[in-house]
């Protein structure tokens, strides 16, 4: 397991030596054992130097890391490991893979460099893990040779092949072609879960977020924002943030007029509307309701008096689903619907419904009074 | 109404405040605990290079400013030299001199290299590979051996090329005057203008040319009002740098221009030290002023290259178009002829001839019946030149060895690492390329004079060795950061994480993955090692001569000359094959065989 406490980057502001910005400003984490943990943000939020100082890369400024309850760095004993020192595999976004040496070379590389290693045990043990990522049959091959998947599968038979209680991986998909990532990220799954070891994986994409992690750590300017599984992550964000980056993009204004239990019903401009609580409120809070837009629906006629009335102002037919853009009051709703469903035209009258259980509350950020105002005007 | 907030949120607006850069810098495991294998090499390597680059320039400055150097009677602080060697009736004769045949070389150099290299680079003009061969040659026939052979085809006398004006009526060419001198540097400097050109022509984007004739200009017009403008600022920095180098040179102004009688400021200071006692504070001086010149001269044309660089830099992809000469290719392939046989094949046949010839002859039919090979064989019966020649590799060879490991590993720290004061560092190992190498030579004498070291290092391999890598550090320098740049950070942090400590990294990551540049390094050095005069003529003695000094030696004794061109047509053959070799290496890795990025032999 990881312990990160406190965790702290910071470095010297552009063109002035005295003031100091945070890369990564005091973030606390456990990554449990075997656990495939993501740390999911946007570019400069933070992750890949959180990532290297596990790795011990970068060093950090402040803080505390250990690794199996082996302390690697501690700011206040000033104890530094440095990162050969470390139980640790790495992926990095560029594969890394020395082309100077074959793609057995690669693999045992790490095994090789230990002091006392046998080579043909060395040989044995690389021929081992190729085996386990489908390689072993380019074992001989130059390094250079190779395609990008199978480089992404070279990397992590050197990350794994002298058996780290850690694997560090820096976006190793970023840099494959949309098909193969998803055949990739799955490997890769299928891979750490056999072997039950702790992962820690950097990415920007929310959908290999997703599709990977058991625990997902959503991180914006150096903080941790939100922490969670996968399917509270996407489907019930306790954050605004989070909820804008994992895509949810229609968002409605309301105050909590009755909770009942779990539930709570909102009055919005475009009328009541139900959704169950994630975060605790009181009747009165202002709110933002966030609505997926696979879970909204469009009918042609008026099914009740819920649905809103909207005109469909732009089409976008992407296979197996169409996105639509309706014009609903003063908002613009994005709708996605699956294959199968009926098609709509431009400018074609629609009533849109919110399915069950897709909408989610989250406390708004704006003034409460504000919100009142707008309501009332 | 009511007032919903903006529905299409996108997580991208959301201000990305973070440190991007940060997270792709350099490893930095500063291990301030204990004092590592790297911090070692890092700090021994730093002080090699600023020990090499400041130490000749100080002490020959310190020479200049005292009342008396290398003697037991008191000093004290002066500017009496620096003021007095001005003062001398004849030193206005000096700069003017200087700064004629100077500026001639440079100007005329400069036209040649940018008018063939914009027949390369922008026309369809044919026999391009003649002008490319011409443009490697200073690279295989020394400056001493060109001028050698020039003085021998155009002494007023016995010239060869003169007594053929003479027969076909034509005037004869006085080559002992500053006009000679000129002519003579200026194919040597050539081809190095050449390459420069090629560079700015290459980087001009021929859409903006194209642009201008969309606009309705005509061909002429095209090219005064917007590829003139544009390659203006990379002609005036090759013109400057082209000058500093003139000043700087040793064997033209030796060979040519002391024998009729006209002096420039680094055969001065060569017979300065020659005189007994040599006044150390008047060659101080005169140095001094060299080096303000170069310096100043130096920093103008690094000031054009950044204004050309902005201009020009349009990003990689394009490919130029060529001009069509139409009826004038005859004229482009008579440019073309006339700049490979003036700059290549007419001094390299007049050595040839005259190393088969028994005693010297000027090349006729009679002659023809007393060529013999003799030469070639008294070479190798002449135990003196067979040690000169065993110098010669030898300085050769260890010279290229430490270079190139000094500025590899200088070469890491500038590219690889955010160590403080990396770019002073970066600083002084580009020094020497503003220096004079006559000065380096100047200040390496006076400093191992003045030193009390418990051996001599005045005429040993030693004293050499310093000089030479301290002339190569520069170019050395060019080939390991331009490798280091190609090695991604990954590949270091990869081993990291693989469990690889720095030096384990440094030996199984950077060497090998290094190794063209580190060879690219090595060949370059050792090529300049067997050409280089000017930064060792102060240094030899007669037990450590090395090639290119005895070469000059036996030459001004004025007896032996097919013997000095034999030994020079050997010296050749073994340039061409290093050559060859590193076209080879550079081939297949992308780098140029000229240490230079694309605006000349410096790299900022």
């Amino acid at each position: 397991m990881i312990s990160l406490s406190a965790l702290s980057k910071r470095f010297p502001t552009k063109g002035n030596s005295i003031e100091r910005e945070f890369a990564v400003d005091e973030i606390s984490l456990d990554v449990p054992e075997g656990q495939f943990v993501t740390l999911l943000g946007p570019s400069g939020c933070g992750k890949t130097t959180t990532l290297r100082m596990i790795a011990g890369l970068e060093r950090p400024t402040g803080g505390r890391i250990s690794i199996d309850d082996e302390t690697v760095y501690s700011q206040s004993s000033g104890h530094f490991v440095p990162a050969h020192a470390r139980p640790i595999g790495m992926v990095f976004q560029s594969y890394a893979i020395w082309p100077h040496m074959t793609v057995l070379g690669n693999v045992a590389y790490p095994l090789m460099i230990r002091r006392g290693t046998k080579k043909a045990h060395a040989k044995e043990k690389a021929m081992e893990v190729l085996e386990l990522v489908g390689l072993s049959a380019l074992a001989d091959r130059p390094a250079p040779d190779l395609s990008g998947g199978q480089q992404q599968r070279v990397a992590l038979a050197r990350a794994l092949v002298r058996e780290p209680r850690v694997l560090l991986l820096d976006e190793p998909l970023s840099n494959l072609d949309a098909g193969l990532r998803d055949q990739m990220g799955v490997q890769l799954r299928s891979v750490q879960r056999r072997l039950g070891i702790t992962t820690v994986f950097v990415t920007h994409d929310q959908g290999e977020a997703l599709a990977m992690s058991d625990l997902i750590v959503v991180m914006r300017d150096g903080k941790i924002v939100e922490r969670g599984t996968p399917r509270d992550i996407y489907s019930s964000p306790k954050d605004a943030f989070t909820a804008g980056f994992m895509g949810v993009c229609n968002i409605v204004q309301g105050i909590v007029e009755t909770i009942d239990r779990a539930a709570a019903t909102v009055g919005s401009p475009l009328g009541p509307l139900s959704a169950p609580c994630g975060v605790e409120l009181r009747t009165g809070d202002a709110v933002d309701v966030y609505l997926h837009p696979e879970s909204l629906k469009l009918r042609a006629t008026r099914p009740d008096s819920t649905a809103w009335r909207g005109v469909v102002k732009a089409v976008v037919y992407r296979g197996e689903h169409t996105d639509y853009a309706v014009q609903t009051g003063q908002q613009t709703m994005k709708v996605r619907l699956y294959r199968g469903s009926h098609l709509f035209e431009i400018e074609d009258e629609v009533w849109v419904t919110p399915l069950d259980g897709g909408a989610l509350l989250v406390r708004s950020e704006l003034v409460e009074t504000n919100v009142s105002a707008a309501l009332t005007a | 109404m009511t007032r919903l907030r903006g529905a299409a949120r996108q997580p991208s607006q959301t201000p990305a405040t973070g440190p991007p850069a940060l997270a792709r810098a350099p490893s930095d495991h500063r291990g301030l605990k204990r004092i590592s294998a790297r911090s070692i090499a890092l700090i021994a390597a730093a002080l090699v290079v600023a020990y090499l680059a400041v130490v000749p320039v100080v002490t020959m400055l310190y020479a200049s400013l005292r009342t008396t150097f290398l003697s037991s009677a008191t000093s004290s602080w002066t500017l009496d030299h620096v003021l007095d060697t001005a003062r001398d009736p004849r030193f206005g004769d000096l700069v003017a001199t200087s700064a004629r045949y100077s500026a001639a070389s440079a100007a005329l150099a400069t036209t040649l290299g940018f008018c063939l290299a914009w027949l390369v680079a922008r026309t369809d003009c044919p026999w391009k590979p003649l002008i490319w061969a011409a443009s490697l040659f200073p690279l295989i026939l020394p400056g001493i051996l060109g001028t050698m052979a020039w003085t021998l085809l155009l002494s007023p006398d016995a010239g060869a090329l003169n007594k053929l004006f003479r027969v076909i009526g034509l005037p004869t060419f006085d080559i002992y005057t500053v006009t000679g001198m000129v002519l003579v540097e200026a194919t040597h400097l050539a081809p190095l203008a050449f390459l420069m050109g090629l560079a700015t022509f290459t980087g001009l984007d021929s859409s903006m040319e194209e642009a201008s004739r969309m606009s309705g200009a005509k061909p002429f017009k095209v090219f005064s009002s917007v590829t003139l403008p544009l390659v203006r600022p990379g002609i005036i920095s090759a013109g400057f740098l082209m000058f500093v180098l003139a000043i700087s040179t040793f064997e033209v102004p030796q060979l040519i221009g002391v024998p009729g009688g006209n002096h420039v400021f680094v055969t001065k200071i060569f017979s300065a030290t020659k005189e007994f006692p040599p006044d150390y504070g008047t060659i101080g001086a005169i140095g001094l002023y060299v080096l303000i010149i170069a310096t100043a001269g130096l920093l103008v044309s690094q000031y054009f290259v950044r204004k050309s660089r902005a201009q020009t830099i349009t990003g990689k992809g394009f490919r130029p178009t060529t001009v069509p000469l139409g009826r004038w290719r005859l004229l482009g392939r008579s440019v073309a002829a006339v700049f490979f046989i003036v700059t290549a094949v007419l001094p390299m046949l007049m050595l040839l001839w005259s190393s088969v010839t028994d005693g010297y002859r000027s090349p006729s039919i009679d002659a023809l019946s007393h060529l013999t090979f003799d030469n070639y064989r008294r070479i190798f019966e002449t135990p003196s030149l067979l040690v000169s020649a065993r110098n010669s590799v030898l300085a050769a060879l260890i010279s290229a060895l430490i270079v190139t490991a000094v500025s590899t590993v200088v070469a890491f720290i500038t590219v690889k690492t955010k160590t403080q004061g990396r770019g002073v560092l970066d600083f002084l190992a580009m020094v020497p390329i503003a220096v004079p190498s006559i000065i380096i030579g100047v200040g390496i004498l006076f400093w191992y004079l003045v030193i009390p070291l418990p051996i001599h290092l005045y005429g040993t391999l030693t004293i050499l060795v310093i000089a030479y890598v301290t002339v190569s550090m520069p170019y050395s320098m060019q080939y390991m950061v331009a490798g280091m740049n190609q090695i991604h950070q990954d590949m270091e942090d990869a081993s990291s994480t693989s469990g690889g400590s720095w030096g384990k990294t440094i030996w199984k990551i950077y060497l090998p993955l290094l190794r063209p540049a580190l060879l690219a390094s090595a060949l370059w050095a050792i090529m300049l090692t067997f050409r280089e005069v000017s930064g060792i003529i102060l240094l030899y003695t007669n037990d450590n001569q090395v090639l290119a000094v005895t070469v000059y030696n036996l030459w001004s004794n004025g007896n032996s000359y097919p013997l000095v061109a034999a030994l020079g047509v050997l010296m050749t053959l073994l340039l061409v094959c290093l050559l060859l070799l590193m076209h080879r290496i550079s081939r297949g890795q992308g780098l140029s065989i000229y240490p230079t990025d694309s605006k000349g032999p410096m790299r900022k």
